[in-house]
This record gives structure tokens, C-alpha cells and sequence, in this order.
């Protein structure tokens, strides 16, 4: 699959979709897809209502942050997006590339059939015309890029409730097929929705796999506010991808996160680091508002010197 | 004859500050629903949280390792909290082990179970286990990395009847990841899990876990029938 043809996602980027037709939103509604019983709901983020510092975690989640209807939008003029998402589950379980044109024709749901799905199917859906399951009312249209983050949101909700058998499949597919930063990006907003641990553990394991490709995703990360940065502070400080120098560099950058308990984990991670690395870690650590912190930090650095 | 102990239903979580919060002296009621991913403000909890019946620390381990290897990555800590029956029961959560697990790994999949209930049972459930806590009942556990990988190295070694492939693969995958962490012996009856203490001075440290020499259980049987059948034909 020819990666260098996926748009990068930009700020400029319109983010939000939303549906005309009460007909599809019924369809997404009814349906039983566990990622898909949502469908029409906006995720908010509070920081950014209140005009909070730019968290660069949001750049990797395009889909719905903005809880208004007129989309974020930079450089280009603020346009609402206003687009129709309908899937023919049919043309991915069947793995036969449909004859008809695919809107408005209702999309029957198969989804529990995904395991079906070869890879070669998923590659189509993401290179080509399949994901032109979506459809759009106006001049505007969504991108490559969010077709692939509602695959692979879709993809991960299987991966969630799996079966064992399926399991080694579904990553390979995200793993070969979805860009790290599309992986994360879908991890983050799953986790926002279900407040599920695995799905961060699950970005995690992908993370992880992808290698050297995936580090400059987790070193933006590595900026990020979120709370949720915890779970990925021993993939960074141990990452295989990435020198030393550079793995210590994200994390000194975690050592100054805004939540306590990431801080708290950088001091549980220096293991992975040399004495010098360790001791710069451990002098931003020693003024840490956390007395904890402080102390922990303090130990660590006499018994280095 | 002492009595066996009472099974616990264990709830396996992995952020070192969740651990931390049920030892607090105020615990935040919604950081602890976190462990059983359940947001403090909702009002229907759409998926029942899992947890594995364990009776003994082994089986303990074995749970949290076969969940781990669902996520395969570099072996990382991991937390737990004991539940009981009586838990449950005082507060009305229903434990149904009608839906098996997804590990992969037999005797671990057989032990699972949903904990079925609203979220203000949650939020009592919560409450009990922080009363037990208090009362000096062991209701924590921490499974360090390398316990978790000895484990694996474990349950990857069991006959096909026990393990399916693809999570034997996984296990072996999340081994790879730190292979001097582990040293099967030359008879191939024991893995040794390698690791050191940090100081100037060299302190190493070895566990050393006996792979198990008959299989035990049904499964161990079924596979035993299975290896005798065609001499019986």
C-alpha cells in the first residue's frame, strides 16, 4: 500500500460530521455496531471550549471535537462540513468490489463477520473508492485521512471484544495498514468514549509494533496534556524505535506533564535510561511541585552521585 | 484439614496511580470506577466489567499474564483488586460467568466473568472493598514484570489443548520483547526470569519457575485421550 499518498492531518483540516438525513442517523443508531451505536454524537473537550492552551494531542483527533456545528478551521474559511457516512458491510465481508453504486442503497449491517476480512479487503477499502461509503451533500468532503480514522475506530471496537482467534489478525491489519498517528488518534477518541483501559493498552501494543515509524506520533504525544499519557510513559522511555537521547528528551518533557501521576511514572521509568540521562531527568524532577515527587527525586539523585 | 481458600474475582488494571488511590487517605471515588472503567458521571454501564475467579496466587498470576497477553507489548506492571462473592452480594451486583473469556488461554477463560450491576452498585462496590481494605483484608495485588513474563513463559509452554496458537503467538511475541529477561534450563523443565537490583554494586536476582510436568485438569486429559485414540482404533 503506497503510504506516502495519506494526507498528513493539518489544523486547517475541517473536523466535525454531522448528518442531514434522519434516515442515516436512525441507521447508525439502530444498528449494533459497538462502533457505531454513537454515531451522530460530538465529543466534547473541554480545554478547548475554554480556550485553553492548544493540547497537540487534538491535532491527532480531527473527528468531532468542536461541540459547535461550524468546524474549527485555520487557514480556510469556516465551512460546516455536512456529510453522509453510510457503509456497505456487504462489499467488506464478501471482499468483492460491489458493481452498484453503493448511496443511497441502506447499508445492511454483517459487521460481526469482520474476522472474514482479508487483508487485501481492508487495504482496498482503505487505497480505493470503498470507503466512498461516504457520501457528500456539500462541496466540502471529508478526507482520506477520516475515512481511515473511522476504519480503524470501527476496527479497534471489534478488537475490544474479540475473540482470542481474531485478534492476532485485526492488529496486523491496524498495524501494517493504519498510520501510527491514525491508530492514536482512534485510540484516544475509543477511550473517550468507553473510558475502556484496553483501547489504550491496545495503542499501546500497535504503537509498539509499528517501530521507528511510530515514534514521532508518541513524541508529540509526549507533549500532550492528557492525562492518559500515564499508560504510554514506559512505551516512550523504552520505545526500540528511538535513540536514548531522543527517548530522554520526550521524557523530560513528561517530566514537566501538568498530572502528578505521569510525573510520578517518568521516576518509575529512569531504569530505562544511562546515569546521565537519569540524573538530567531526576534534576527537573527534584523541583516538582509534588513533595513525593520531590523527595523520590531527591533519594535517586544522592544515591547517583 | 484446613479449609481451601475462598475463591476472589480478580479486576486487573495498569496505572500505578490507581493502585495508589485505593491506599489514599480520601480515595477519589472516580479514579478508583476508572479500575473498573466506568465514568463516575454515567448513568447505565454499557459494558459489564470482566474479572477471572482465581483460588490460588498462581492462578492469580495466570489471569492477569493471559490479559496482558492480549494487548502484547513489553512486559509492564500490573495492578489488581480482590472481590469476593460476598462483595457482590451485599451489593447487589450480579457475577455472571456465562460469557467466557477471550484470552486464549483455556483454564483462563474458563474463570471468567461480568460484573453486572448499575452504576450506584459500582459505586457501593467501591465503597466495600475500601471498608475491607481498612478492616486489613488483603485486597490488592501487584504483579511486577518479570512475574508476568515467568508466567508467560509458562503458558506458552502448554500443549495446544490449553493455549491457542494465536495466543501462544502473542505470548511469544511479548517474551521477544525482553529476551535476557528469561533462561529456559538445558532439560527444558524450568525458566529462570533474570533481573537485577539498581545499584552500584551487581545484586542479581533469579525466579526460577518449574514448568509443571503433567498437565493437569481435564484439559490435560483430553489431551491425554487425544495422543492414546489411534492405538485404541
Amino acid at each position: 500500500m503506497d503510504f506516502s499518498a495519506w494526507k498528513p492531518l493539518e489544523r486547517s483540516h475541517t473536523t466535525d460530521v454531522s448528518f442531514t438525513r434522519p434516515s442515516t442517523v436512525a441507521r447508525w443508531q439502530e444498528s449494533s455496531l459497538p462502533g457505531l451505536s454513537g454515531g451522530g454524537r460530538r465529543f466534547r473537550n473541554p480545554r478547548r471550549l475554554q480556550g485553553a492552551q492548544e493540547d497537540p494531542l487534538d491535532l491527532l483527533c480531527p473527528s468531532g471535537e468542536s461541540e459547535t456545528d461550524v468546524t474549527r478551521s485555520d487557514t480556510a474559511p469556516p465551512t460546516p462540513v455536512v456529510a453522509v457516512i453510510t457503509t456497505n458491510y456487504d462489499a467488506l465481508v464478501s471482499e468483492q468490489t460491489p458493481s452498484r453504486p453503493l448511496w443511497p442503497r441502506p447499508a445492511p449491517v454483517r459487521w460481526p463477520l469482520l474476522r472474514q476480512i482479508s487483508t487485501q479487503s481492508y487495504q482496498r477499502v482503505l487505497a480505493t473508492t470503498e470507503l466512498s461509503h461516504i457520501g457528500s451533500e456539500s462541496n466540502d468532503s471529508l478526507t482520506g485521512q477520516d475515512m481511515r480514522l473511522g476504519a480503524t475506530k470501527l476496527i479497534l471496537a471489534q478488537v475490544l471484544d474479540a475473540r482470542s482467534k481474531d485478534l492476532n489478525r485485526m492488529f496486523d491489519m491496524l498495524a501494517a495498514l493504519s498510520a501510527p498517528k491514525t491508530i492514536l488518534a482512534a485510540c484516544i477518541q475509543t477511550y473517550d468514549e468507553t473510558h475502556r483501559e484496553q483501547v489504550l493498552l491496545v495503542a499501546c501494543s500497535l504503537l509498539e509494533r509499528i517501530g521507528r515509524k511510530a515514534w514521532p506520533v508518541l513524541r508529540g504525544l509526549a507533549k500532550s496534556s492528557r492525562p492518559e499519557m500515564e499508560y504510554f510513559v514506559g512505551l516512550i522511555a523504552s520505545f526500540v524505535g528511538a535513540s536514548e537521547e531522543e527517548r530522554a528528551r520526550a521524557l523530560q518533557d513528561l517530566a514537566k506533564h501538568p498530572d502528578a501521576a505521569v510525573r510520578a511514572a517518568v521516576l518509575e521509568a529512569l531504569s530505562e535510561f544511562s546515569t546521565e540521562s537519569k540524573r538530567q531527568l531526576l534534576q527537573i524532577l527534584r523541583n516538582d511541585l509534588d513533595a513525593e515527587i520531590r523527595e523520590e527525586a531527591e533519594e535517586s539523585l544522592a544515591v547517583l552521585d | 484439614m484446613p479449609r481451601p481458600p475462598a475463591p476472589v474475582f480478580l479486576r486487573v488494571f495498569s496505572p500505578k496511580s490507581s493502585f495508589h488511590e485505593w491506599l489514599n487517605k480520601q480515595p477519589s471515588l472516580p479514579k478508583l470506577l476508572k479500575c473498573f472503567d466506568i465514568d463516575r458521571h454515567c448513568t447505565t454501564i454499557k459494558k459489564p466489567p470482566s474479572v477471572f475467579r482465581a483460588s490460588s496466587v498462581i492462578e492469580e498470576a495466570e489471569n492477569v499474564a493471559a490479559l496482558f497477553e492480549t494487548a502484547p507489548c513489553s512486559p509492564e506492571l500490573r495492578y489488581a483488586v480482590r472481590i469476593t462473592g460476598g462483595d457482590c452480594d451485599k451489593v447487589g451486583i450480579q457475577l455472571n460467568t456465562a460469557t467466557r473469556g477471550q484470552t486464549g488461554v483455556l483454564s483462563v477463560d474458563t474463570r471468567h466473568a461480568d460484573l453486572s450491576g448499575t452504576p450506584k452498585q459500582f459505586r457501593e462496590l467501591v465503597v466495600r472493598i475500601v471498608e475491607r481494605l481498612w478492616n486489613g483484608e488483603d485486597r490488592l495485588r501487584a504483579f511486577p514484570a518479570h512475574l508476568i513474563a515467568g508466567v508467560l513463559a509458562l503458558l506458552e509452554a502448554r500443549p495446544e489443548t490449553e493455549i491457542e496458537p494465536e495466543a501462544r503467538h502473542r505470548c511469544r511475541q511479548v517474551l521477544d520483547k525482553r529476551p535476557d529477561w528469561l533462561a529456559v534450563a538445558q532439560n527444558g523443565g524450568s525458566v529462570r526470569v533474570l533481573g537485577k537490583l539498581d545499584d552500584k554494586e551487581e545484586y542479581p536476582v533469579r525466579a526460577v519457575w518449574e514448568f509443571p510436568a503433567t498437565t493437569p485438569g481435564r484439559a490435560g486429559l483430553r489431551h491425554w485421550l487425544r495422543a492414546f485414540w489411534p492405538l485404541r482404533r
